[in-house]
């Protein structure tokens, strides 16, 4: 009986630490953007999470190191701009025509299917900024998919890692 | 044999004819737009095979050059009409054509384009509106501010990214203060600060106008030690003298100050200031040439990465430590090498700075040297090259994220770097950290064959695949630069 006790309340304990230490778990993504053949400057390219409503939820990645450039991602840097988190995924060089970059980005597996979207925003200096160059739902398919961009993409691929 | 020279000669004469129509738009041309062109004019210029709607390399197009050469407002409206172009296209640094017309004080065309829809609710790359952009030439017509105003813009809220509303912006390029009394008539305080506290005192620094200065001063207004950051920023076409610090200094406040990117003036002009006197006097308050700003950088890497020797040198004087990485890992002598002049590479390693120095993506100095490669400037190369060599530099050596000599040629798009490849000993098929090899780079980036012809003439297999499971004919395949040019891509099957 005390056996059976001493059991239980470890499971108990166990339990409520694994719960704690892993409130949400989330999956890392490769992440691969192919620009299209473009000439000019490098692209400016936030990669943010928005909520059903097309409201921003989180920022997941920022290519490009230089943020006096930040304020040309226009509606991003409505969200961000105003509060100047610090973000944790910030890429090095923006990327130009022809190139591609391969990131890896982290998506908490509560927000799939529940429609969430991802959305690719791209910037170029003296050139278009694209709201939603690549836009769309994040459910258990598209998140190992490959979609077609509308400006400074080509094309992005996501796998999971 | 005669008539076969005349035709030659017409031949000759109708190529070089064809070849200027094609290459000089003359609507690019800003003299031609000086003559004042009358809209027959222009009418006959599209009719000979100008298109009205390119733009060059800056982005800028003919209506963009007809405005700001003043030209008729009926040619420069007849422009806006043709096919390609629209009241609010988007020109060099993201500006409408709203922007230059209240740019040039044209209140007859603001109207116009108002009239006919243009945007008043958008900001240019820099993150301008209409009215703070023209407002930042000090542009003294105001009835553009008027127009735009009365066209939807609101000077309480248009600020620019560092806050700053119009009177702001404004005052550096006002003398005598119009427009500044000018947008007080329109809501805006005198005493407006922009988001890091800094008031008109500090923005006509900028300028270094002593007088207007004063003139501030008398009035109750002033200024905060971050004055000297804005003296040392200046404005478009001016650069401080020694004058004007000094007077800071005399009007009490203190240069030992730096801005939220951590950069002090002495930051500021290491980069960019061949004035001597003004960096020295910096150093004479007690600015240090060891502080680093928020990237990481000591005032002699602001030097090392553009200036000339003459400031490299004293600042290195002044400076004790010269192991001194910044964020990135890079060192003065990683920024010389990828940004500066052969003098400076020579100097720094004199001095003691590390050639075995690998900054934080694992990139050594051979990276940065291949980075600094341009057509133009071939032989600071082929020097900055050597200096490497001959102190202990392995230029064979692959970077730690796989890149060869050829994978970072290849995406340079340059035969020049591609021949200097082959003499590195380096795996012409080598895939670096992203699964990329040199002829997958050079299929992605090309804009003709012969990049990509070069690397299979030298052993560049063919059927390798990215990690996507592309070869370099699936990635050529979609390079829009090569559909283009209709490059045959089979070769590459």
């Amino acid at each position: 009986m005390k056996n059976i006790r001493t059991i239980a309340l470890l499971c108990v304990v166990i339990f409520s630490l694994v719960s704690f230490t892993n409130p949400v778990e989330s999956t890392k993504y490769k992440c691969m953007i192919q620009m299209t053949n473009y000439t000019g400057e490098g692209a400016y390219i936030v990669i943010s999470l928005l909520n059903s409503e097309g409201d921003y939820v989180e920022t997941l990645n920022v290519i490009g190191d230089d943020d006096e450039w930040y304020n040309t991602v226009e509606s991003w840097w409505d969200f961000y701009g105003k509060k100047r988190n610090d973000i944790d995924a910030i890429t090095g060089a923006t990327v130009s025509g022809g190139e591609r970059t391969i990131n890896v980005i982290e998506i908490d597996n509560d927000k799939l299917d529940k429609g969430y979207k991802l959305r690719f925003e791209t910037a170029v200096e003296d050139q278009d900024y694209y709201e939603s160059d690549v836009e769309f739902e994040l459910t258990s398919e598209t998140i190992k998919s490959k979609v077609e961009g509308k400006g400074f993409i080509r094309y992005i691929r996501m796998m999971p890692q | 044999m005669k008539t076969i020279k005349s035709i030659l000669v017409i031949l000759f004469v109708a190529l070089s004819l064809s070849t200027f129509a094609q290459n000089e738009n003359i609507f690019l041309d800003r003299e031609f737009w000086g003559t004042q062109p009358t809209v027959e004019t222009v009418k006959q210029k599209i009719k000979e095979g100008n298109n009205p709607a390119e733009a060059n390399g800056n982005n800028f197009d003919g209506v963009v050059y007809a405005t700001l050469q003043d030209a008729p407002l009926e040619t420069i409206t007849y422009m806006i009409s043709q096919k390609g172009n629209d009241v609010n296209k988007l020109t060099h640094d993201g500006r409408t054509y709203a922007f230059w017309a209240a740019y040039k004080g044209n209140a007859e065309l603001v109207q116009y384009l108002l009239e006919n829809g243009a945007k008043t609710n958008i900001t240019d790359d820099k993150g301008n509106s209409i009215i703070n952009f023209a407002a930042g030439s000090g542009q003294q017509n105001t009835k553009v501010y008027d127009l735009v105003i009365k066209y939807g813009a609101d000077v309480q809220k248009d600020l620019n990214p560092d806050g700053a509303n119009a009177l702001l912006i404004a005052a550096p390029n006002d003398p005598d203060f119009k427009l500044v009394s000018y947008f007080q008539s329109k809501g805006l305080d005198i005493n407006s600060v922009d988001s890091d506290g800094n008031g008109i005192f500090n923005y006509v620094t900028k300028k270094g106008e002593i007088e207007s200065l004063n003139a501030l001063l008398k009035k109750g207004i002033k200024g905060t030690d971050q004055a000297f950051i804005f003296a040392a920023n200046g404005a478009r076409g001016t650069t401080n003298g020694i004058e004007v610090y000094k007077y800071l200094e005399s009007v009490g406040l203190n240069p030992n100050v730096t801005n939220k990117e951590g950069e002090s003036a002495l930051h500021i002009l290491a980069a960019r200031s061949k004035d001597l006197d003004v960096i020295k006097f910096l150093l004479d308050k007690g600015l240090k040439v060891s502080t680093k700003d928020s990237k990481g950088n000591n005032a002699l890497m602001h030097a090392a990465s553009s200036n000339n020797l003459e400031v490299v040198n004293l600042l290195a004087d002044n400076l004790k430590n010269h192991d001194d990485i910044n964020k990135k890992g890079q060192s003065a002598l990683t920024l010389a090498v990828g940004g500066n002049t052969s003098d400076v590479v020579a100097f720094l390693i004199k001095k003691g700075y590390k050639t075995a120095l690998v900054d934080t993506d694992g990139n050594n100095l051979t990276y940065y040297l291949i980075e600094s490669y341009s057509p133009k400037n071939k032989d600071v190369f082929s020097e900055k090259m050597a200096l490497l060599k001959a102190n202990k530099v392995d230029l064979t050596q692959v970077q730690k994220n796989g890149n060869t000599w050829f994978h970072l040629a290849a995406e340079k798009n340059s035969l020049d770097l591609l021949k200097l490849a082959l003499k590195m000993n380096q795996d012409i098929n080598a895939k670096n950290s992203e699964g990329n090899t040199a002829l997958h780079l050079a299929a992605l980036k090309a804009s003709d064959d012969s990049v990509l012809k070069f690397l299979i003439e030298n052993g560049a297999k063919k059927d390798i695949v990215t990690d996507f499971e592309e070869s370099a004919y699936d990635l050529a395949k979609e390079n829009e630069l090569l559909k283009k040019s209709n490059t045959s891509i089979e070769f590459l099957k």
